[in-house]
This record gives structure tokens, C-alpha cells and sequence, in this order.
């Protein structure tokens, strides 16, 4: 994976595909309708993951931002969003976001309004990656032990 | 829809009160609600945020945008906004050093006139 300004270790999704049996995929039409769903989808398994209620918000923040970006590329491709655990004895929480367009790669790929998505996404996410076409934010130690 | 917009004046001021929540399908309301105050002459415009509930990079850029635009007219934008949730917001995009930021409508009204 590269990084989008954070750092470079970290497990990698648990497939090619990055949906392990535990983790719930959610599939969204390319529309700004629907970031909303997405939202709404992680904040629920986060919860469910046992997540407290602040990183709860910070998911469904973070979520709805890597989404919006997948769909600036202006395709309307399906976005595909992963959940779930990551490395457990890291307490990981992960989400991948597969769809037009990623985050950008380094600081020169975004201008003045892109930079406040990035310091969102990197002030709520504890790692953000990327990974071919996917955006990937993980939260450690977040899971209930 | 999951935003709601009310615009109405008080006294000096112009309110516009944002309910449900800002995001990238909703931001362009409000940015439309921002133009057509300003274009109906608003200069000292409070966005009331009691009611929003949720707040993403699309609405912080639309609120950027409105306080410029009335600012190169010599007017300013002001924001209520306690919830912690939303607040969080800007404060991790360091937007609390950008905006002025009220706990209440009350307190927004009371702020001086002419005052920095």
C-alpha cells in the first residue's frame, strides 16, 4: 500500500478482495444521494464492533469523506465500501473505499477545499492508506478487548 | 430531504437556520440559501447550526466561501454552534481560528455591532 501522509507499516486487507468473513460490504451507485447510506451503514457496524460512541463519529465523519471522494471523479462507478476487524491483537478497525477516485496521494495533488477533507480524514482516522483503487482508514485499539 | 433552511431577519442581522444535516448532496442548498441573502442585500449573516447534526468538508467549504464573499463586501459571517460533535469538526480542520463561533443565538445577537 502507499500512504497518503501517514505511516508506512500496517497490515494489509485480510484479501484480495478485502472482505473477511466478518465484515460487512456495503455497494453504493456513484451518487451524493447515497453517501449519506454509507455513513449511516458504518456508524452502525462500528457500533456493533463495540466501538464508544466518539469514535463512532469519528468513523461516520471519516467514512462519509473518503466516500465523497471516491465519487469526485465524476464516473458515478459504484462505490464499494468494506468493513470490519482488522488485526485483532491491534484492536483494528478498518474500513476500505473502493470506487472512482482515492484520496490524493501527497500534499501537491490538493488545493485549498480537497485540504479540508485530508485534515479530516487525517485528524479522525488513525492511519489513512492507500491501496490500488482503495482509500483505506484504520482505527487501532479501538476494539472492546 | 435531510436538510431544512430557514432565512429571516433580525434586526441588523440575517439568520439563516440550518437543520438536519450538511453534506455533500446538501451543502449546495445552503450555499444557494448564502448567494441569495447576499444577493438580497445581507451583510452581517449569523448561520444558526443548533439544529444541524452532522457537518462534512463539502458544508465547512460552503461556509468558508459564504464568509468570504460577504467579507470582500465588508460584512461578516458568523456561526451558533455548541454541539461538541460539530465542533469537533473545526477544530481538527482549524477553522475555530477562521470563524466566529457562538454558543447561542442569544449570544450572537448580543455581539457588539462594529465589533471585531
Amino acid at each position: 500500500m502507499t500512504d497518503a501522509g501517514s505511516d508506512p507499516t500496517g497490515p494489509s486487507a485480510a484479501s484480495p478482495n478485502g472482505a473477511g468473513p466478518d465484515d460487512v460490504v456495503l455497494r453504493i451507485a456513484g451518487s451524493p444521494e447515497n453517501v449519506r447510506t454509507a455513513r449511516l451503514v458504518a456508524a452502525a457496524v462500528a457500533r456493533r464492533e463495540g466501538l464508544g460512541e466518539d469514535r463512532v463519529d469519528e468513523v461516520r465523519i471519516a467514512v462519509g469523506e473518503a466516500v465523497t471522494w471516491a465519487m469526485s471523479a465524476s464516473t458515478a462507478a459504484p462505490v464499494r465500501i468494506v468493513l470490519g476487524p482488522g488485526d485483532l491483537l491491534a484492536g483494528e478497525f478498518v474500513v476500505r473505499v473502493a470506487g472512482g477516485a482515492t484520496v490524493p496521494a501527497g500534499p501537491e495533488d490538493t488545493d485549498a477545499s480537497d485540504g479540508l477533507s485530508l485534515s479530516l480524514l487525517r485528524g479522525l482516522a488513525d492511519r489513512v492508506q492507500i491501496d490500488g483503487d482503495a482509500t483505506v482508514l484504520t482505527w487501532t485499539d479501538v476494539l472492546p478487548t | 430531504m435531510e436538510l431544512t433552511l430557514t432565512t429571516r431577519t433580525v434586526g441588523t442581522r440575517t439568520v439563516v437556520e440550518v437543520g438536519g444535516e450538511i453534506d455533500v448532496y446538501t451543502a449546495p442548498q445552503l450555499r444557494t440559501a448564502l448567494n441569495d441573502a447576499v444577493a438580497d442585500g445581507a451583510r452581517r449573516i449569523v448561520v444558526d447550526m443548533s439544529g444541524t447534526e452532522f457537518l462534512d468538508s463539502t458544508g465547512l467549504g460552503v461556509l468558508v466561501g459564504g464568509l468570504k464573499r460577504v467579507r470582500t463586501l465588508d460584512g461578516d459571517l458568523e456561526l451558533v454552534c455548541s454541539s461538541e460533535k460539530i465542533l469537533k469538526v473545526f477544530r481538527i480542520t482549524g477553522l475555530t481560528k477562521v470563524f466566529t463561533l457562538h454558543d447561542s443565538m442569544e449570544e450572537a445577537l448580543a455581539a457588539s455591532d462594529g465589533g471585531e
